[in-house]
């Protein structure tokens, strides 16, 4: 595995939200970015750009972040890259929850677009050690 | 009684008529013998008088004789003449003849057989001297004188005159000695006579004497009697004309003849005018006409024939109100009067009647009911259950509306005891559970009304909150507010409910939250958008803008960011109205809480020139809170402070002492709180009106939700403030109840029943809980549950998984809490759907100490589990004595039993059995024992037992060093008192207790 994050895939059903995590994440951190509108195809583009992390969005029509995760999980290809969730559900105990399904960590929506690339790069660190 | 005594009078009167009769005939026949002996008397003198006479006639014959024998004068024979019968001469015809009269004579002796000899003897010689005369006269007519004067001298004429006076002498004495007989014969029934006269009037003087004595005492009787009559009656007349009641009495021929002063008074009439009156015409001259009709018809509607004579006024009606009859009376002057009329007949057909006046009573009641009765359509028309019970908690008062809310008639059940309507709107599990938390809150056993009338702390905003099963079967959220009524004395004296269907204000409130939850959440997609774009533009992520575009590019940033924070704290304040806050209250130190808080935002205030200072030395102080939620009351208040703050002040933290609580202060050296605004301070969306622009950094919402937070930690939040001094904001939160001399919760863990249907999650739960050092019995069905519980009442407390095979766990829930033995038994659920489990119960269930998403969190499962079982009977600390000598391990047992469970071993081998079976919070071991030393035991503790055993070491001998450093402490048993002894052993425990994390070895 690289030492540093490089691929990381943004998975939400908001156009808008999938933008401005782009640029963010493209011109503050410097990372290179995927974008999967909804969770629909998601596992399928995730096996097929094999992205370093993947950013999933919680809130989604048909099937919600801690589902995808699972079918994220349940495919093998999918099953080893690390994910942190994107909320606008910020209670502790919510965000214990997210850990405990097995994400990396929880960005809380609305992010800051001027860190949220750094809060990825260390995320994904801790993750890799 | 008085039957008797006539008899006894009657007899009596008979008495003396018979004894009077018999002594009447008596006398009667007395006198008759008497009137008898009387006649016999007369009789013998009869015959005494005609024997003289004889005898005076024979004298007169001899006379005679002698005469015409001197003279010859024929004259002299008269008597002769006379005595014979021969006369012719008048006078000699006119007497009787001496035979004559010896004939009477022989007539009236004739019962006499002596008499009658004599006077034949009498006879004898009578005749014999009327012939010796007749010889002699004849002689001398013969005029033979010498021959007659021979005859007489040859004294035959005298011995015929002897033996005539001889014969009359026996007759006289004869009759005199009769005489003398029958006057003494006459003589003593004259004495039986005068005896039994006497007899008799001393008879009837006796009698009359009794008739006197009885009349005087009569009379005796009588004047008492008139006396107490006339006391009587004085004291009646008093009563009769002192009320005022008018009193008024007729006799039995309808004539009034009472009109007390009362009746005077009530009616304006006198008693003059009244007295002799007949009681018809009295009456209708204050009765009014229609009344009397009325009574009458219906008195002949109710009794089946018109009422007679007085009986209007006697015969009750069924209509008859609490005075009785009830008329209208008419005064002299004409003024109408209500009255209360009594009527009763007396035994001699006369009547009484006592009449009241109750006209102001009726006014009273008349106005009592109007108001009542504007009052009930008060009570009945609202929309709100309204009962009432007395202090017995018997229902008083039941309105309308109760009927509407319940769907079906209670409004009858006045009377019936206040909880048995409580029932009808309420789960009867719901008053059981509620009587448990009283009893939980108020630290005794409450009684049935008490479940209604005493508040808990945790009752909503709406008061009780009780859950009705509409009749058709749908739910209904009924609030109760409760006033308990006091009587002038302060005396309980009841309660008034009020109950009202909230089910749409919950309904409503849901929505709310629901609305603002979706609403907030659906802000934050744009906004993310918003936000991110603005962020990277002001970050200069597209490159360097012009000023002015900078200067509105940052304003629309910050002002997006502060939306944010207003969405968050809209989210907090909902969460916090609509109780799904959740709160892990656990032990905090206060000391290191305070300075992380400064430490996290000292660079907060940084932004705004102002340092925060926690005041040294913070006493040692624990206080039950939410640690996230803590923080969060810090950092509102500590961010207002610096925003109110000059730049280069400092902002003062301190937490003091008080007794039972701990004081937290964060005090500024601002502006202060304006005088106006202070009483707003606390309200949502309140902001002082300040042109600082630094206003816009709030929301208006941080001090709402600080207040709610530090209540919902059971704390009190307040502030102090001058303008322009600055402002200082203090809460208190109660303090960790510190274990004085008996060590609590941790040391004693008790046993736990894990109810989870996933195996893996049971062990894991188990696994958790037995580190804490609990029992753990696992069931992975309902029924093995209920089997487990009914066994043993051995647990002190139960996790549960919502959904199991073989139910639900919130319907076990609330068959739980029906069981009286299990009603306050802690549970902790433990559940992927607990929070919707948490909606479904809705409050419903009591004694759920926390709500538990898997995956489980084990600090605060145990955190929860422990604070529910503490002070839970079995949860003593378990101490293991490892010592040979069992009188030191019985003495220190006795000392120490209130506050810990002791148990011996007298030998390595049994401690190492017993480490391996049981969990102990403490080992006091012996280093000398029979089958080897103690340090053995400690060589190889880790690997007895699921945790290793904090050790206390009470040898006769010195530990080493070595030894020393591994355990608790070491005590040498000949230096030290039992009390000593006792002391480190409940100060180890204490330490133990008290600390939340595992016990790390101290040295001594």
């Amino acid at each position: 595995m690289n030492a540093s994050l490089q691929h990381v895939l943004c998975i939400d059903d908001e156009e808008d939200i999938l933008q401005v995590a782009k640029l963010s994440l493209e011109m503050v951190g410097g990372l290179r970015v995927s974008l999967c509108h909804g969770s629909k195809e998601a596992v399928e583009e995730a096996v097929r750009l094999r992205p370093d992390l993947i950013l999933l969005d919680v809130m989604m029509p048909e099937r919600d972040g801690p589902a995808t995760l699972e079918a994220l999980r349940a495919e093998p290809a999918s099953a080893g890259i690390p994910v942190v969730f994107m909320t606008a559900k910020v209670q502790p105990a919510e965000v214990a929850h997210y850990l405990a399904l097995g994400a990396v960590g929880v960005v809380s929506k609305p992010f800051d677009p001027m860190g949220l690339s750094d809060t990825l790069k260390s995320l994904w660190a801790r993750h890799v050690t | 009684m008085d039957k008797g005594r006539n008899l006894v009078r009657v007899m009596s009167v008979v008495g003396i008529l018979l004894v009077s009769l018999v002594i009447g005939n008596a006398l009667f026949y007395r006198q008759e013998v008497v009137q008898d002996s009387r006649e016999l008397v007369r009789h013998t003198h009869q015959v005494k008088h005609t024997i003289s006479e004889v005898a005076s006639r024979v004298r007169d014959l001899e006379l005679g004789q002698r005469g015409y024998l001197l003279t010859h004068d024929s004259d002299f024979l008269e008597p002769y003449r006379i005595a014979v019968g021969g006369s012719d001469d008048t006078a000699a015809s006119r007497s009787r003849s001496l035979l004559e009269d010896l004939d009477i004579l022989d007539t009236l002796v004739a019962a006499n057989p002596r008499q009658t000899e004599n006077l034949r003897r009498l006879r004898d010689l009578v005749a014999a001297k009327l012939r010796f005369t007749d010889s002699t006269v004849r002689l001398i007519e013969a005029k033979q004188d010498e021959a007659a004067i021979r005859a007489i001298r040859s004294g035959r004429g005298k011995r015929l005159m002897d033996g005539i006076r001889g014969a009359i002498d026996d007759m006289v004495r004869e009759e005199d000695s009769l005489l003398v007989q029958r006057r003494r014969l006459e003589e003593a029934e004259l004495y039986e006579n005068g005896l039994l006269l006497y007899g008799t009037v001393s008879f009837l003087y006796l009698v009359g004497l009794l008739a006197l004595w009885l009349a005087s005492r009569n009379n005796a009787k009588r004047r008492r009697a008139e006396q107490a009559l006339e006391e009587s009656h004085q004291l009646l007349s008093a009563v009769v004309n002192g009320t005022d009641y008018a009193i008024l009495a007729g006799d039995a021929q309808g004539t009034l003849r009472l009109f007390s002063r009362g009746a005077e008074r009530m009616l304006g009439y006198k008693a003059e005018e009244e007295v002799g009156l007949p009681i018809r015409e009295a009456a209708r001259k204050v009765m009014v006409p229609e009344e009397l009709a009325t009574r009458a018809r219906k008195l002949e509607e109710e009794y089946g024939r018109p009422p007679r004579g007085l009986e209007i006024f006697t015969l009750p009606l069924q209509s008859d109100g609490p005075y009785g009859q009830e008329w209208t009376y008419v005064r002299k002057d004409g003024t109408r009067l209500s009255v209360a009329q009594s009527v009763f007949m007396l035994e001699d057909g006369g009547s009484v009647a006592i009449v009241r006046d109750i006209t102001r009573i009726k006014s009273l009641e008349r106005d009592l009911l109007e108001s009542s009765a504007r009052l009930q359509a008060v009570v009945d028309g609202i929309d709100y259950a309204i009962f009432a019970s007395d202090e017995k908690g018997i229902l008083r008062l039941i309105n309308k509306g109760t009927d509407r809310i319940l769907g079906y008639t209670v409004s009858d059940m006045v009377g019936r005891p206040v909880i048995e309507l409580a029932a009808r709107f309420a789960d009867p599990l719901e008053l059981r559970a509620r009587a448990s938390r009283l009893a939980k809150h108020y630290g005794r056993q409450v009684t049935e009304m008490e479940i209604i009338s005493l508040p808990l702390p945790d009752d909503g905003p709406f008061g009780q909150e009780w859950t009705h099963k509409r009749p058709e079967g749908s739910p209904m959220t009924l609030a109760f507010s409760v006033y308990t009524l006091q009587d002038p004395e302060g005396r309980f004296s009841g309660v008034v409910a009020l109950a009202r269907d909230i089910t749409q204000i919950k309904a409503l409130e849901h929505m709310k939250s629901e609305f603002i939850s979706t609403v907030s959440h659906e802000l934050r997609t744009p906004l993310t958008s918003i936000r991110g774009a603005l962020g990277l533009v002001t970050g200069g992520a597209v490159g360097t803008l012009p000023e002015k575009a900078a200067e509105l590019v940052s304003i629309a940033y910050r002002n997006s960011e502060r939306l944010v924070r207003i969405i968050n704290d809209i989210l907090d304040i909902e969460k916090i109205e609509s109780g799904k806050l959740s709160m892990t209250l656990a032990p905090v130190d206060a000391a290191s809480f305070m300075r992380q808080a400064v430490e996290t935002h000292a660079a907060y205030g940084e932004k705004y020139g102002v340092r925060f200072v926690l005041e040294e030395p913070v006493p040692d102080l624990r206080v039950v809170a939410d640690g996230d939620r803590l923080m969060q009351i810090l950092a509102n208040l500590m961010s207002n402070a610096a925003k109110f703050s000059p730049a280069g002040s400092e902002v003062r933290l301190s937490v003091e002492r008080l007794p039972g609580k701990a004081r937290f202060s964060v005090r500024d050296f601002g502006t202060g709180i304006p005088e106006a605004f202070r009483s707003r301070v606390f309200e949502k969306f309140a902001q002082a009106e300040n042109t600082d622009t630094r206003r816009f950094d709030g929301t208006g919402l941080g001090l709402s939700i600080t207040r709610r937070l530090v209540e919902a930690m059971h704390g009190v939040i307040s502030f102090e403030s001058k303008e322009g001094k600055g402002t200082t904001f203090t809460f208190d939160l109660p303090l960790v109840r510190e274990a004085s001399g008996a060590p609590a919760s941790r040391a004693g863990a008790g046993r736990i029943l894990v109810c989870e249907d996933d195996r893996d999650v049971a062990a894991l739960l188990k696994i958790m809980l037995e580190r804490a050092g609990f029992a753990v019995d696992e069931a992975y069905t309902l029924n093995e549950v209920r089997a487990l519980l009914s066994g043993t009442n051995e647990y002190v407390a139960l996790t549960l998984d919502l959904m199991l095979p073989d139910g639900s766990g919130v319907e076990f829930l609330r068959e739980l809490r029906a069981d009286p033995r299990r009603v306050d038994l802690p549970v902790v659920v433990v559940s992927a759907r607990a929070d919707q489990g948490r909606l479904e119960l809705n409050g419903d269930v009591v004694g759920i100490i926390d709500w538990m998403v898997k995956p489980i969190d084990e600090g605060k499962l145990v955190r929860s589990l422990r604070n529910a079982v503490a002070g839970a009977p079995g949860t003593k600390p378990r101490i293991l004595h490892v010592e040979d000598d069992a009188d030191l391990s019985l003495i220190l047992g006795k000392s120490l039993r209130d506050s810990v469970e002791w148990v011996g071993a007298t030998s390595v081998q049994e401690a190492e059995k017993l480490l391996a079976a049981q969990r102990f919070d403490l080992m006091v071991l012996d280093l000398e024992l029979p089958d080897g030393s103690g340090l053995q035991l400690l060589e190889h503790l880790h690997e007895i037992g699921s945790r290793p055993v904090p050790v206390l070491i009470l040898s006769a001998s010195e530990a080493g060093e070595d030894v020393r450093h591994r355990v608790e402490a070491a005590l040498v048993k000949s230096r030290m008192s039992e009390e000593r002894i006792v002391e480190t052993i409940l100060s180890l425990i204490r330490r133990q207790s008290g600390a939340g994390d595992p016990i790390h070895p101290e040295k001594t």
